[in-house]
């Protein structure tokens, strides 16, 4: 897995870097960045997932901007991938203590559930960024949603006293 | 129950993700923070407490050292448990034959049994009192520990010599026993003749002799009679690693207390040491019991305070009583309790626990030169203690008989010369 996870992490910080429309050190910099946060990650460092996860985001969202250009329709797929990332790192860590086979293929299952569900869901913004739209209101419809929905899942996490593990 | 800090990261992810979007006017950060929420929002919803039911059971409560305990884990889920794990906090007595099992996934309703089978390595009460239960989520999401307050006990004994002959008493007691006293009386054993003098029984009368000296004369016995003895722990000194001396000099108390009590002479215990215990000698089957279990309490603690032989009550070392120390020989208070005892008049000998088996020797020069001058104290030691009728005898790794036959040739011709 934790093999799975690097080459995953490297194929997303080159693809990126190397395929924007205009040559950026700071892109490569960042997804090199993230590649090192993976692999420092997996000597049991979970601590770090986030942090790489949100360099792979950054870069994604710098290799948009300099792009410009249409909604991007693989971004769902770039959302399942940088998911995937942190997930596989964990499985990897996790998979340090010793299990039984039906608890890996348990935990495999649940991810590529969690994956696809994900996707599915990244998918809203984009079909909702399709529909032509003016005026005020839709933004501050989307911003009190934004924020509701971040709100809903902080308190929910505070609520399960979140700790180590 | 503690959530992973990878919780935290994607709500923060995804409320990142959310405004980005709005920061930058596109719909695709805000594509990938929908996706971290979802992961969030998916967690716990589904996380929910394992419903399970853990009991323990340590048989058998008795066993002597080298033997198997069985540590039986009975788990049962009422709800479907993906990835669990057991811990066991284990003594230090005890060395697991295998490796604790590996996680397994539990459905709902599903029982399932854990042997761990538990060598026991040294003596001692082995005491299990938590036996922890992790559970996790699909994702890993949410840890839930569960900690089951056992109180399992199992009693180590030492491991016994069997002893085919052990070292007798100068001077035995008043009681029947199987030693055969150095004074005449009624017995079995041939001691000398004399003339027949009035009152003497007829059965006793020597006849060959009787016939060729032309009177009578009748036969002299010894008689069997019991001895007391004390085994005398030095618990200051307790040196070593994985072995200590002082299990060592537990396991051979315990060898020569069931020797002497099956030769139904009185045995007494006295640990000397930072906290000082003793049995006053007596005899029977009860007393094994509580000599055994006297032994298992020993340890030794750490203490300061000079203490001879006067802090030792009187009973528990009566009077011609054969003393036989188990001492590594290391603390000055033990040495000098030796020599006191010696002075009193006590039949005493000692098993030397060598502390050199225990300990590494030196590498450097300067540390080599000190420990062969230590070797060289000790070995003066031994010849002061040989010097005042005490006789010492090394205990290394052979047999306990080979240690015993030697302290009973000094007694019987002087120390032996090791090779």
């Amino acid at each position: 897995m934790g093999g799975l996870a690097l080459a995953l992490a490297l194929g997303l910080a080159l693809g990126l870097g190397l395929t924007a429309s205009r040559p950026s050190g700071l892109l490569v910099g960042t997804g090199v960045g993230a590649f090192v946060l993976i692999m420092v990650a997996l000597t049991g460092r979970p601590r770090l997932i986030p942090w790489a996860q949100a360099l792979l985001a950054a870069e994604y969202v710098g290799w948009l901007e300099l792009g410009g250009g249409p909604i991007e329709p693989h971004a769902l797929l770039m959302a399942a991938a940088v998911l995937g990332v942190g997930e596989l790192v964990t499985w990897s860590l996790d998979a340090r203590r010793r299990a039984e086979l039906p608890v890996h293929a348990a935990r495999g299952l649940g991810l590529g559930l969690l994956l696809l569900v994900g996707a599915g869901l990244a998918a809203l913004p984009l079909v909702a960024a399709g529909v032509r739209s003016g005026g005020l209101l839709p933004v501050v419809m989307a911003s009190a949603a934004t924020l509701a929905i971040t709100t809903w899942a902080a308190v929910l996490a505070w609520r399960h006293r979140v700790g180590g593990g | 129950m503690t959530a992973s800090e990878r919780l935290a990261g994607y709500v923060a992810l995804g409320g990142l993700g959310l405004l980005a979007a709005l920061a930058v006017g596109r719909p695709e950060p805000a594509a990938l923070g929908v996706a971290f929420l979802a992961a969030v929002l998916i967690a716990l919803t589904l996380t929910r407490p394992p419903e399970l039911e853990v009991t323990a059971t340590l048989a058998p409560s008795q066993v002597v050292e080298g033997d198997e305990l069985r540590l039986e884990l009975v788990v049962e889920a009422r709800s479907e448990v993906p990835w669990l794990e057991v811990e066991v906090a284990l003594p230090q007595a005890v060395q697991p034959r295998e490796d604790l099992p590996a996680a397994w996934r539990l459905k709902a309703g599903e029982r399932r049994e854990l042997v761990l089978h538990l060598v026991a390595k040294t003596w001692g009460v082995v005491a299990v009192r938590h036996v922890e239960v992790r559970s996790r989520d699909r994702l890993g999401f949410f840890v839930h520990r569960s900690e089951l307050e056992c109180d399992l006990l199992a009693r180590v004994y030492p491991s016994e010599e069997q002893l085919l002959r052990a070292l007798r008493p100068a001077e035995t007691q008043v009681f029947s026993g199987n030693e055969v006293a150095r004074a005449l009386g009624d017995g079995i054993e041939f001691a000398d003749v004399r003339e027949f003098q009035p009152g003497d029984r007829i059965r006793r009368i020597n006849w060959r002799l009787s016939a060729r000296r032309r009177e009578l004369f009748v036969n002299q016995l010894h008689p069997e009679r019991n001895a007391d003895i004390v085994i005398f722990l030095d618990s200051f000194g307790d040196v070593g690693g994985n072995e200590r001396t002082l299990q060592v000099a537990v396991r051979a108390a315990t060898s020569l207390a069931r020797h002497y009590l099956a030769r139904r002479d009185r045995v007494g215990l006295v640990s000397f040491g930072g906290i000082l215990r003793w049995l006053v000698p007596a005899a029977g089957s009860i007393q094994q019991y509580q000599l055994v279990e006297a032994l298992l309490d020993t340890q030794s603690a750490l203490s300061y305070a000079w203490k001879g032989v006067d802090v030792i009550p009187p009973r528990t070392l009566p009077p011609r009583a054969l003393v036989i120390a188990l001492s590594p020989l290391l603390d000055q208070r033990t040495v000098a309790a030796m020599f006191d005892l010696r002075r009193r008049g006590f039949d005493l000998a000692i098993i030397e626990i060598p502390a050199e088996r225990f300990i590494f020797p030196p590498s450097r020069p300067a540390a080599v030169l000190a420990f062969r001058i230590w070797r060289l104290e000790r070995d003066v030691l031994r010849h002061r203690l040989a010097r005042v009728g005490v006789p010492v005898a090394r205990w290394e790794d052979e047999p306990l008989a080979v240690a015993l036959e030697e302290l009973a040739r000094f007694r019987r011709s002087g120390p032996a010369v090791r090779v």
